[in-house]
């Protein structure tokens, strides 16, 4: 108790420390240390968070480039593609015209041929008939004063046969 | 020249005397009231001036508090105990510094000789003060120990009966653990106080001897010491807060469960090695 006394030990004194520091101790959890480890977390937070959506917008944007380029290849090969199909299309329908064009003048000209010489047969039948008749005429105006009756019809059978043998040939 | 273990009595109050360091310490309450009340009042998302200042300071007492408990969770949970045991003693400490501490007073008559009794006395130099904050910061730590481990697990800390594992060895152990408990009470306040007390002896002296340009040094001195103390109270209070937390697993799981004991050796390990 002596030592206590000469040291200024005192319990009341001592209590009133204790107070002393747990009023500071609350004050300064209450305005200083809770306030700022929350701002501190708070502040944290954010920052990550905003590092995160930056990374994520980069992100979109990386992807949306590629999607971009990727669109723009999709379309320029779809746009190759349509014109090669449509030059090959162009290509196979010439053709075809041409063939078929080229069909029909052939046609055009056989059928002109064809009449041609069907016209050049019937000319050429008419004129035998007309030339056999013309001998006929001939022989019937010579005929009396050279051959007998029986003579023409002979001669007249013979240039029949002739004449249809001819045109046979 | 009057140098007094004690702390003097300046006036009373109610029949209750009021020492001048306990005054002071009631200065220095009112000072960290203030600054609190300042901070809280400008909190911004975008810190300026003075919270900027308390920020870098938290920051930097939370990394330290890391390099003790290696996990900013725990650093987070002991900071409001840790921080106000810093800043009471810091101010305390260097409040003691101030000029008219210990040398404006009043002179008495004592025992037939002139005494100067002194107005202000820095609160760490008085032994109550002192021994209040170790009582708090040993008390805390039996809290914080007690929460934690759970109350049965964190007392059988000390109190180990003689028939379980080390035998009688563990029942010593732990009976020192415990007296080892008061004598941090002990070493706590007398540490605080011896430094504080000769601080302020060794400036009276030297303002004795030589009042002109002698003291400075020895001012800047206790400026060091009045922080290094600080920060040595509240260090040592964040290690035992931190010891008194830990979880003795594999300890436990050996008597309890012997077959999980093996699962959770492997998750101990890492724990171990952080530390």
């Amino acid at each position: 108790m002596e030592l206590l006394h000469a040291l200024g030990i005192d319990w009341k004194y001592l209590l009133g420390q204790v107070i002393n520091f747990l009023i500071v101790l609350f004050v300064l959890k209450k305005y200083a240390f809770g306030p700022i480890v929350d701002t501190l977390a708070k502040r944290t937070a954010k920052l990550e968070q905003g590092l995160q959506d930056a990374a994520a917008a980069k992100s979109a944007r990386t992807s949306g480039e590629q999607e971009k380029a990727a669109v723009l290849a999709a379309a320029r090969a779809e746009s190759g593609k349509l014109m090669q199909e449509t030059r090959a299309q162009a290509e196979e329908m010439r053709a075809e015209l041409l063939t078929k064009a080229k069909n029909d003048v052939e046609d055009v000209v056989q059928l002109g041929k064809e009449r041609l010489a069907m016209e050049k047969e019937q000319m050429l039948a008419s004129a035998k008939g007309e030339l056999a008749e013309l001998v006929v005429v001939a022989i019937h105006k010579i005929s009396p004063r050279v051959f007998t009756e029986k003579d023409e019809a002979a001669l007249f059978t013979e240039a029949a046969a002739v004449l249809q043998k001819k045109n046979h040939l | 020249m009057n140098i007094s273990l004690a702390a003097e009595p300046i006036f009373h109050i109610g029949g209750f005397a009021i020492t001048n360091s306990l005054f002071v310490s009631w200065i220095v309450v009112l000072v960290l009231v203030l600054l609190a009340r300042a901070l809280a009042k400008r909190t911004h998302e975008i810190p300026r001036g003075l919270q900027n200042v308390a920020e870098s300071v938290i920051e930097v007492m939370l990394s330290f508090a890391d390099g003790v408990t290696g996990d900013r969770k725990q650093s987070i949970r002991f900071l409001p105990m840790v921080g106000a045991i810093f800043f009471f003693v810091l101010v305390s400490n260097w409040m003691g510094l101030l000029p008219g501490f210990g040398s404006i007073g009043i002179n008495e008559v004592e025992e037939g000789k002139t005494v100067l009794i002194p107005f202000f006395r820095a609160a760490s130099a008085d032994l109550n003060f002192t021994i209040a904050l170790a009582v708090i910061s040993v008390v805390a730590a039996q809290v914080y120990g007690m929460r934690t481990v759970g109350t049965f697990a964190y007392w059988g800390k000390f109190f180990v009966p003689p028939w379980k594992s080390p035998y009688i060895i563990g029942t010593f152990v732990g009976l020192l653990e415990f007296i080892s408990e008061f004598a941090k009470i002990i070493s706590f306040s007398f540490r605080l106080f011896g430094n504080v007390f000769a601080g302020e002896i060794l400036l009276a002296v030297m303002a004795f001897l030589a009042p002109v340009l002698a003291p400075i040094p020895f001012l800047f001195l206790e400026i060091f010491v009045g922080v290094v103390q600080a920060m040595v109270f509240a260090m040592l209070s964040l290690v035992f807060f931190k010891i008194a937390t830990e979880t003795h697993g594999a300890e436990g799981h050996e008597k309890n469960h012997q077959d999980t004991h093996h699962i959770e050796h492997p998750m101990a390990v890492p724990e171990e090695v952080k530390i």
